[in-house]
């Protein structure tokens, strides 16, 4: 085998140009595949995050018609004993409810959104969004934007509350205001504390048990641990973002196939590329080849040689494509950056991806290698080995 | 004492299967230990297939080889692999040295494919090899910075490092001047005296043939004349 291998070795190095455009193949084909799939796990993490990195990745819900879970605590505490290896990153119980929001003669639908400020603040960054003010204490609010930009509604005004269930109306002061990214939460969410929210309705119940997992790809592991471990009564019911953004999952996975296939198409073209270039070299070696077989080579070794060229260009020429392919996305991070410093697309570095495009290049090259070992192998030396 | 190192008995070699080419008749031969033999015949007249069956490089359509006492006739390609790497040494019109080794590893090339490590004993006797074809000085150069002469004698060289009984040599220097072949020849002499190596050598130089022991005459697949000169 040693020798075997220092003959492939010699091979490889006395081939010169032939090996540097072989190992050059190898290389752009890797460093394509890591940067093309970096940046698009990038892109899609980004997406995943925005759109639900401010809001609830898992949920508990009642069946209910008044959609109230009376023992949310016990739950809570449960949620919290079952989380033994920390999936669930946040557990926050909210009421989330429906009523109408009064100042002066405006009439507004919004939902009263109450939850204790801690673990909310977790959950939907309250003090990155506040452009003004504080969380609320107990009677306070905070609202949208909107309602200070298009009402001129300021810090420590008093708003009207009329709640439906109950036929009556109370009386919050606002603390502060908030602007999420979609202006929809900022027209119609009232955010107040548990205690505030729990009075206004006069119940000692929440809607909701929200969390936020350490993994939103995967929140399907988290909800059926949930499910075994919550004696859940038939009243409630667990829900995953994924369920509710099945439009996004759709285009996600559409683009990973997008991105599979190119990946695909890479590599088929790289291990054509190492193949023919192999062949080739078993041609241009055929004599020696020939030779070797007329002094005892056996013909499975012949093909060794070519199978540990293969091998040796492989590692070469990924090793050079993962330093490319991790430097050209570092490069793209750091140049392509938004007006606040930030890339456009955060760099998601995930060393499996890049040990698998780098197994899948050694692979191919060795897959590659075996069409052109098993031509020397089938060399016959007296056909090479002719005079003249 | 019937000694022979190589035995063919009702040797045919048949070329193709529609057009049969039958080049190989009927022949009987046997060499025995210690011999300098050339082959000799116009082209097509059977030469080289002859060696390549004693080679076993080539296998035939009927007859029986024996090679040192080992009947060929059964043996694996693997088995056969084996056994010219231990009993038998080619010399070919080409070297065809590995252009990416120095001299030394060339003809340490078949001892390693016999699957042993190099050691200081080996690399000496490759030396004293080298030293025995004349090429003590360029023993370190790459096999392509040689001239013609040096690399035929780097492949003598190399033929000789399992110490094999037989060397096959087909117009060994057909692709040589007049006075590099007549230093070939003397060399062969000389490593058949000082080694009892076996020689079968083709050759169509009628003056390099005079020179051998033993004159073998091919024509149309058959021993024409078998003339022994001593």
């Amino acid at each position: 085998m040693a020798f075997l291998s220092k003959i492939a070795f010699r091979f490889m190095k006395k081939g010169g140009g032939q090996t540097i455009l072989i190992i050059s193949a190898i290389a752009i084909g890797v460093a394509i595949q890591i940067f093309l799939g970096l940046l698009i796990q990038g892109l899609q993490d980004s997406l995943v995050n925005e759109t639900i990195g401010d809001s609830s990745h898992i949920s508990v819900s009642s069946k209910l018609e008044n959609g109230s879970i009376q023992d949310y605590e016990n739950i809570t505490k449960q949620i919290q004993k079952s989380n033994s290896n920390n999936e669930i990153k946040v557990v926050n119980p909210v009421i989330s409810k429906p009523s109408t929001l009064q100042f002066e003669s405006v009439n507004k639908n919004i939902f009263i959104k109450g939850m204790p400020i801690d673990s909310g603040e977790k959950i939907y960054e309250f003090s990155q969004k506040l452009l003004e003010g504080k969380t609320p204490v107990d009677g306070e609010v905070i609202l949208g934007d909107y309602y200070r930009e298009k009402f001129g509604l300021k810090i420590g005004d008093e708003i009207s509350i009329f709640i439906f269930e109950k036929f009556k109306t109370e009386t919050l002061k606002i603390s502060g205001f908030f602007k999420f990214g979609v202006q929809n939460i900022n027209e119609s969410w009232l955010i107040t504390n548990l205690d505030t929210a729990q009075n206004l309705f006069e119940t000692n119940s929440v809607t909701n048990i929200e969390m936020q997992v350490d993994k939103p790809l995967e929140v399907e592991t988290v909800q059926s641990n949930l499910i075994e471990s919550l004696s859940l009564d038939e009243q409630l019911k667990i829900v995953t973002w994924k369920e509710l953004n099945a439009d996004l999952l759709t285009a996600l996975s559409s683009q990973s196939l997008s991105s599979i296939l190119i990946q695909v198409f890479v590599i088929i073209s790289v291990s054509l590329a190492i193949a023919s270039v192999l062949i080739v070299s078993v041609l241009q070696k055929s004599r020696e080849i020939g030779i070797l077989k007329a002094m005892g080579i056996k013909n499975y070794q012949s093909s060794l040689i070519f199978v540990l060229e293969g091998l040796f260009l492989g590692v070469i020429g990924a090793i050079i494509g993962v330093v490319l392919g991790v430097g050209l996305i570092l490069s793209f991070t750091t140049f392509a950056i938004n007006a606040d410093g930030t890339p456009v697309i955060p760099l998601t570095f995930n060393y499996g991806f890049i040990l698998l495009s780098f197994t899948i290049a050694v692979s191919s090259a060795l897959i590659a290698s075996i069409i052109a070992g098993r031509k020397s192998s089938k060399l016959n030396p007296i056909e090479v080995i002719k005079n003249g | 004492m019937d000694n022979y190192l190589i035995k063919m008995e009702k040797i045919n070699k048949i070329y193709g299967d529609k057009i049969k080419n039958h080049v190989i008749h009927d022949l009987d031969l046997e060499i025995r230990e210690n011999s300098f033999v050339s082959i000799i015949g116009q082209s097509g007249s059977g030469k080289t297939t002859l060696l390549n069956l004693m080679g076993t490089l080539d296998t035939q359509t009927s007859g029986e080889i024996i090679i040192d006492g080992i009947n060929t006739g059964n043996m694996s390609k693997k088995e056969l692999a084996e056994l010219r790497n231990k009993k038998i040494g080619f010399i070919f019109q080409f070297h065809y040295l590995l252009n990416e080794f120095t001299v030394l590893e060339n003809v340490l090339i078949p001892y390693q494919i016999s699957g042993n490590k190099i050691n200081q004993k080996v690399k000496n006797k490759a030396k004293e090899l080298l030293e025995l074809v004349g090429l003590k000085n360029v023993i370190n150069s790459n096999s392509n910075k040689i001239s013609g002469g040096q690399q035929q004698r780097t492949a003598i060289a190399r033929s000789l490092i399992n110490d094999p009984p037989i060397i096959l040599a087909d117009e060994p220097t057909g692709n040589l001047d007049s006075d590099t072949t007549e230093g070939i020849y003397n060399l062969f002499r000389k490593i058949h005296k000082e080694l009892n190596t076996t020689f079968v050598i083709i050759t169509h130089d009628q003056h390099v043939a005079e020179k051998t022991d033993r004159i073998i005459e091919l024509k149309d697949g058959r021993i024409e004349s078998d003339i022994y000169t001593t």
